[in-house]
């Protein structure tokens, strides 16, 4: 089982997109919210991806 | 050719309780079996057990509803359920270890154990009973919209409901979760291969890609122009592809609080229970998830909508087009786009997958309340009297939610977002005894959590905050009760 303090650094990772996300709206999104689009579909398989990182960490030991 | 849609899905719902009802035949149903299938399930049964037992008709409805009607804020709701999956990875084997190890067969027992209180047992089965009311609801209402559009009108939604209802309070109670998660791992399986047909199929059918579907959607004079006329006020269209300050605020407060209520939900964390070891729960983490991803298809058949509604070729038929379904029409995206297919044998199979999703979401729920109520609110002590109350609680519960459908229907992704406002109220209260258990006593867990339940209350009622989470606004009102409590209690032992 992983320790709480790593739990803690993966919500850190899962939330760090949202900093820049309002950024990228700002700079690209208003031209072509298409690209906003994009980026929060690649949020939630980047969180996908996390959860299978998590896993095989922890399976790891 | 119309009657066609109906027959497939009555076919597979005779397929699925058959298959229920065999399962669970000749078994002696013991407490353990009735509350958390005797912890035997496998990998595969789970996975898909928990795939229909979390996935409804608000992945069906109520997602692809709130994309075609108001774009953007459907990528908030699917992110926040992926962020769930990363709490549970944590949270969710914790919670299966300590349940083997103190036989706890659902939720509540979790909060009597840690509290060692049957006061704060009996708060936590009541509450989430009651939170849970919205969310049966909501599939209820769903599984009347996927009848009422397959049978193109000719069957009343009412009704509909009514007896896809009895049929199924009947499985539930009989049967126990043995039958739930049989039934469940059949829906499972036709939920995902209907989502993804549909979702990756419909935008290359009616725009010929997804690029051309996306030129439709960022044509903001050509949106703002429709969204101004009588017929899209009347239907609460208001779709934009950028978000707006209140979808900031929407994205933010909803991402920091609903994936704290992820698992608590009483019926997932039963059907987790069920699990035959840890690893299998722990892999499922990852598997479920794949669940969430497939809401990616789900908004892209509500854009789909959007983009046909918004160029004016969308069909609705008469039946939809009444008075009635005014505010709620878009919730039915997922079957107005495979109307829009002309093809009663895809609407067909589009509404088992549907049905199959409320129908296991509502049956796994009911399940939860009754063994909830029975257990952890009434005092019993013979095994068959325990489980005549489970089972009467179950139907108490389902006719409860049936009168909510039918008289105070409400739009589908709000009643998903209130039950989730209220339960997440349990987390602060789980999470703070579990790591340091000294700060807490029962009564203050009472206090802060129905503060923070109250509060839910009231911001939904009245609004006051436009965009801002109903569930983070009550998470910050139990916190904050939490913090003064605990604060006066220490001032005042010191000066003891």
């Amino acid at each position: 089982m992983l320790k709480i303090n790593k739990t803690v650094y993966l919500l850190i990772l899962t939330y760090l997109p949202g900093v820049f996300f309002p950024i990228i709206d700002y700079l690209f999104g208003r031209t072509n919210p298409v690209i906003t689009w994009i980026y929060m579909i690649g949020w939630i398989i980047y969180v996908f991806i996390l959860l299978i990182i998590y896993y095989k960490l922890e399976t790891r030991g | 050719m119309e009657f066609l849609a109906i027959t497939i899905i009555i076919l597979w719902l005779i397929i699925t309780f058959t298959y229920g009802y065999f399962k669970s035949r000749g078994r002696k149903v013991s407490v353990e079996e009735w509350f958390v299938a005797g912890r035997r399930l496998g990998l595969i049964v789970l996975w898909l057990s928990l795939g229909a037992n979390i996935y409804s008709s608000y992945t069906f409805l109520a997602v692809p509803g709130i994309a075609a009607r108001s774009g953007f804020s459907a990528l908030a709701i699917t992110l926040y359920g992926m962020i769930g999956y990363i709490l549970g990875f944590w949270l969710v084997p914790l919670l299966w270890r300590s349940a083997k190890k103190h036989k706890w067969l659902t939720i509540a027992d979790a909060f009597k154990d840690l509290y060692n209180s049957r006061l704060m047992g009996a708060y936590a089965a009541l509450t989430s009973a009651l939170w849970s009311i919205p969310y049966i609801q909501l599939q209820l209402q769903g599984m009347g919209y996927i009848i009422h559009a397959a049978t193109y009108g000719q069957l009343d939604r009412v009704l509909a409901t009514i007896i896809a209802f009895i049929i199924l309070a009947l499985i539930v109670t009989i049967g126990g979760l043995v039958s739930v998660t049989s039934i469940n791992a059949l829906q499972g399986a036709i939920m995902l291969v209907a989502i993804w047909f549909l979702g990756i199929l419909s935008p290359i059918i009616f725009f010929g890609g997804y690029d051309k579907l996306f030129n439709i959607l960022s044509n903001t004079t050509l949106i703002q122009q429709v969204s101004a006329t009588e017929n899209a006020t009347k239907l609460g269209f208001k779709f934009h592809l950028a978000p707006t300050i209140t979808d900031y605020l929407f994205l933010y407060t909803l991402i920091f609080a609903a994936p704290l209520g992820f698992w608590l939900w009483p019926n997932r964390v039963q059907n987790v229970f069920g699990a035959a070891n840890e690893r299998i729960v722990k892999r499922n983490m990852v598997l479920t998830s794949i669940y969430q991803l497939s809401q990616i298809p789900v908004i892209m058949v509500g854009l789909t909508t959007a983009a046909l509604f918004i160029t004016g070729t969308l069909t609705i038929p008469k039946h939809m087009a009444t008075q009635e379904y005014t505010n709620r029409l878009f919730d039915y995206s997922f079957m107005l786009v495979a109307i829009n297919l002309k093809n009663p044998i895809v609407v067909g199979f589009i509404g088992a997958g549907a049905l199959a999703a409320s129908l296991s979401t509502a049956a796994a729920i009911l399940h939860a309340c009754g063994a909830l109520f029975s257990r952890n609110i009434v005092i019993v002590k013979k095994e068959e009297t325990l489980l005549l109350y489970a089972r009467m609680f179950t139907f108490i519960i389902a006719i409860t939610s049936l009168l909510f459908a039918i008289f105070l229907p409400d739009i589908l992704i709000s009643l998903l977002l209130v039950g989730y406002a209220g339960i997440i109220q349990l987390f602060p209260e789980y999470l703070i005894k579990l790591k340091k258990p000294e700060l807490l006593d029962k009564y203050t867990a009472i206090t802060a959590s129905t503060i923070g339940m109250v509060t839910v209350f009231i911001v939904k009622a009245f609004k006051p905050f436009p965009g801002v989470y109903e569930g983070f606004i009550g998470i910050i009102a139990n916190l904050l009760t939490l913090t003064i409590l605990i604060t006066t209690k220490k001032i005042l032992k010191s000066r003891e």
